[in-house]
């Protein structure tokens, strides 16, 4: 299939222009909402951190996003050329502890790149040349347990998931 | 940000118009959630029932306004999605809020 391609400038109101998109395309293909919303959720924080911390909220710079079907396989990656990340970082990522209870001290923030983590099979981070990229790879076939487990749940639009 | 606020004497019920809450608006949001608890309504539910998609930052705003709620106010959440409530989940603030089915839930929870 061919590859599929998203082009946007730094604003975060822009964020919502493709992972609407993303979100569709998934759907569209797995009829799974559990495995588009994951997507989804993935592509926003991650292009949400490009432009909060890569690109220090500048406007105007480039992200592309390339997304391509390979059977039961999804291909996606990101493009910037903000500040790169730390790759140990994300591959580090992990949901801090805090007690319920001491609501003044519960996190606000920091959840980004454990998100993005905790939604994906599988990724890189490199830099080729300006251009820092993020591979993603995500098998869209879902275990029978992961469909189990989200059969009886509503979906975003009141329905159930399609599984 | 869209919301529409309907206030009573004993609580303050948010209703999101907008359809989403996330990086781009939720500054927006913890504006205006400020700005009804400076006026004294110390009570809030939040009916998530439109919001089809929450990001981090839009969990971070939620957390926000529970701070500024401090020990005498309450917050309730009420309507989730099954999206919104995967990041609840993900990130254990299940923990932390009393998430409702519905307003109605909310409101007996109140009594």
């Amino acid at each position: 299939m061919a590859k599929i391609r998203f082009a946007i400038s730094s604003e975060l109101e822009n964020v919502a222009l493709v992972d609407n998109c993303v979100y569709t395309l998934i759907h569209q293909r797995t009829n799974c909402a559990l495995i588009a919303d994951k997507l989804q959720l993935c592509v926003a924080e991650w292009l949400t951190n490009v432009i909060e911390h890569g690109y220090a909220m500048r406007t105007g710079h480039p992200i592309e996003l390339t997304l391509q079907f390979k059977g039961e396989l999804l291909e996606m990656s990101i493009r910037d050329q903000g500040r790169p990340f730390s790759l140990a970082n994300l591959e580090q990522a992990y949901v801090r502890e805090f007690d319920p209870r001491d609501i003044d001290n519960l996190p606000e923030n920091g959840w980004g790149l454990y998100l993005i983590k905790s939604c994906i099979n599988s990724f890189d981070y490199r830099r080729e040349g300006n251009n820092n990229i993020l591979f993603i790879t995500q098998n869209l076939q879902q275990s029978p347990e992961q469909c189990e487990s989200c059969r009886d749940e509503k979906g975003r639009e009141g329905e159930n998931n399609g599984c | 940000m869209d919301l529409k606020i309907e206030t009573t004497p004993a609580y303050s019920l948010v209703h999101f118009s907008s359809g989403r809450l996330d990086a781009a608006n939720a500054p927006e949001f913890r504006k205006q959630m400020q700005e009804l608890i400076n006026q004294g309504n110390n009570v809030l539910i939040l009916d998530l029932a439109s919001l089809k998609f929450i990001d981090s930052s839009g969990l971070g705003a939620i957390v926000a306004t529970l701070k500024m709620l401090k020990e005498e106010g309450e917050l309730l959440l009420c309507g989730a999605n099954h999206t919104v409530l995967q990041l609840f989940k993900l990130t254990r603030m299940d923990r932390v809020f009393k998430l409702y089915p519905d307003v109605r839930g909310a409101l007996e929870a109140l009594k």
